[in-house]
């Protein structure tokens, strides 16, 4: 994480969504560990962007984890995003904060939180002509392709949306919902600034495999 | 800084819907409103904040947002209200200077490490069986809670499983304060009962009558309508007075030697030697003198039991609201329509009743608005009229005895109202007219346009 990230769009290609998965018994504290040592492990594969998603988590426990992040990770050229909380991305300065869909009103966000990037999720073109209208910084938009993760946001809705998405907004898009390496380079095609995912890189066997060939899908991380 | 102690109502969805609830539980006279959801998305818990914060406003009560600071920012809340998984208060201090913040606490260390990290209060429990969230703290003893009122400084409010009838065990302890949710949004009326723990909390708070005051007050606690419960009553009572001239005089003098426990003052205007005729609660000496300064000395002189509070303004939209809010009753002595119509406006919006008189030469008008399927002012009197057809005193000339009788009555009324006794000037109006000396009552009804349900006018 660097000091202050205020680049006027997002450097990165490739954002690393954390999940949210718990077994029961895990004390907080050991989750908290736990996902710096995997942020920071990313890091230093040279992944530059990780979105801390803990919706299970209590705020307490997500405002020391983005603490301990910004300085365990602060050799690494990482760009810490928050998710949702406008306040505890300002409180820990945050390199961005990711409003999802039903999230804060963008203008509302920034006024509480002034250190970065503000993203946007959006699941429909109205959504993402609105993001771009209300300032967002960037827009995560999918499913684009069939996920088991992002089921609860319908069904995928095509690559061909995505093209008109990229064409209509004209802020940099990231694409999410089954991404692969080989989807990430038909996203790029379109007119994805990048990729966002999350079970791509939880696979231990095919996290190498995955991340070069995101690398040489996208051009960078 | 906003008074933290008292009743916290905390709302919870389920027989009634949170906007219900704090609706309900600010016509019972709530002051301090939290509201604490956690099951929304943003944008719709954002949507119930705001609808919360424009009904607190409206009755000038506090509201406090459960953990999402983000959200309370948003919504310009008063404040926040944290738990020990939430973010630390000395952290959220730093991003929200003016907010009030409180704190869940189980143990006095936490208690003082909240006290040292800013926090303005602490809420602490739980401290009874109950179906809340609150139980998933271990429940606390009456000692405990007692012993954490001591070491801090800061308002302990306790919570959890409390009934009405644990109010007086609860505060012994030298708790500040209750916070309530189900016992309120449970009940069948939950305004009645928000009002039944206001009294409830106010009576443990209020202080006992002193030997001076059972000496002071023995004529007026001999006659059964008053007796101790009414004397305790007036003592508890919080009354602001318009104006500080011919009407807030006697009014003034009157409510303090009976003992009202807290008298407001608001007048901007020095004395002058013309006010003298009338203004009784000013001599010779006094003029030029903020009338406010002068009245408030004379008022102790009178009755040191009494606390006078001045606001040496001139009451507008900008201060009304701010002002009538600190008071359960206002009397209203002003001299002009635009006074009038503000006073009445602010504190039907408020549900305050206004004890209202007026003047003209030789005659006077006295009633009671604002009452519970009562009239308002501009329910006799819609429209203000040309200035040119009702000149000022100081045009016109009055007799100066005149608003000794009007303010006198007045003052009446507003001991009766605090007391509970006898019939309010509510619907009517009582017309004197001193060169025949005939007094006459004219009925005032309310106009249905401008309350739509005889409810429409909270307590």
């Amino acid at each position: 994480m660097k000091g202050s990230y205020a680049l006027p769009k997002p450097d990165f290609r490739l954002i690393a969504i954390s999940d949210d998965i718990r077994t029961p018994g895990d004390s907080e504290a050991s989750l908290v560990e736990d996902t710096i040592e995997l942020a920071v492990a990313y890091a230093a594969s040279g992944i530059r962007a990780f979105q801390l998603r803990k919706k299970s988590w209590s705020d307490r426990a997500i405002f020391r984890a983005v603490n301990a992040l910004s300085r365990e990770a602060s050799d690494f050229d990482l760009a810490v995003l928050v998710n949702e909380r406008a306040d505890i991305a300002q409180l820990t300065l945050a390199d961005g904060l990711h409003l999802p869909e039903h999230g804060l009103p963008l203008s509302d966000a920034r006024r509480i939180y002034t250190n970065g990037l503000i993203g946007k999720s959006c699941h429909s073109i109205e959504a993402a002509v609105k993001a771009k209208k209300d300032g967002t910084d960037y827009i995560i938009f999918g499913p684009v392709y069939e996920t088991e993760s992002k089921k609860q946001y319908g069904p995928p809705l095509g690559i061909e949306m995505f093209r008109d998405v990229c064409k209509k907004v004209k802020v940099p898009v990231f694409a999410v919902g089954g991404i692969d390496p080989i989807r990430a380079e038909e996203c790029l095609n379109a007119g994805a600034h990048g990729v966002a995912v999350m079970s791509a890189l939880t696979d231990n066997d095919k996290f190498w495999d995955n991340l070069n060939g995101f690398e040489s899908a996208l051009g960078e991380l | 800084m906003v008074e933290l102690s008292g009743l916290h109502v905390i709302t919870s969805s389920g027989k009634h819907s949170h906007e219900e609830i704090v609706r309900m539980a600010l016509e019972g006279g709530a002051k301090i409103i939290q509201l604490r959801e956690k099951s929304l998305p943003t944008d719709k818990l954002l949507q119930l904040a705001q609808a919360i914060r424009a009904l607190t406003s409206q009755h000038g009560a506090t509201f406090i947002m459960n953990d999402r600071v983000d959200i309370a920012m948003t919504v310009g809340a008063d404040g926040v209200h944290l738990g020990q998984d939430d973010l630390p208060a000395s952290e959220v201090r730093r991003i929200w200077p003016k907010a009030i913040i409180g704190v869940s606490c189980g143990t006095v260390g936490q208690a003082l490490q909240a006290e040292s990290d800013g926090a303005d209060y602490i809420g602490f429990g739980h401290m009874y069986p109950t179906q809340s969230k609150v139980k998933l703290t271990p429940q606390r003893t009456l000692d405990e809670l007692g012993e954490v009122a001591r070491a801090v400084d800061i308002p302990v409010i306790a919570i959890g499983g409390i009934t009405l009838d644990k109010v007086p065990e609860v505060l012994e302890t030298g708790a500040s304060g209750i916070a309530v949710i189900g016992a309120i949004a449970n009940a069948d009326d939950p305004s009645e009962m928000t009002k039944q723990f206001v009294q409830a909390v106010q009576h443990r708070h209020a202080p006992e009558l002193t030997g001076d005051e059972f000496g002071r007050y023995s004529r007026q606690l001999m006659l059964s309508e008053i007796g101790f419960d009414g004397q305790q009553k007036l003592k508890n009572a919080r009354v602001c007075i318009i104006g500080a001239g011919g009407l807030g005089s006697p009014a003034a003098l009157y409510l303090a030697a009976a003992g009202v426990g807290t008298l407001g003052l608001v007048d901007f205007d020095t004395v002058d030697i013309s006010n003298l005729h009338r203004q009784v609660l000013y001599t010779t000496a006094d003029v030029g003198r903020l009338k406010v300064d002068a009245a408030s000395e004379r008022l102790r002189a009178s009755n040191p039991n009494v606390s006078i509070a001045t606001h040496p303004t001139k009451l507008d939209e900008t201060n009304a609201k701010h002002i009538f809010s600190q008071y359960d009753i206002i009397l209203d002595g002003s001299d002009n329509f635009t006074t009038r119509y503000l006073v009445n406006d602010t504190a039907v919006e408020l549900g305050k009743p206004v004890v209202f008189g007026a003047i003209f030469r030789f005659a006077g008008q006295v009633s009671v608005f604002g009452l519970p399927g009562g009239p308002c002012y501009r329910c006799l009197f819609p429209e203000a009229p040309d200035p040119s057809e009702v000149p000022s005193c100081a045009e016109i000339g009055v007799l100066g005895v005149l608003p000794g009788v009007i303010g006198m009555l007045q003052a009446t009324e507003t001991i009766k109202l605090i007391t509970g006794i006898g019939e309010p000037l509510k619907g009517r109006l009582l017309v004197y007219d001193a060169l025949t000396m005939s007094v006459s009552i004219i009925r005032v009804l309310p106009d249905p346009s401008r309350h739509s349900s005889p409810h429409s006018i909270a307590n």
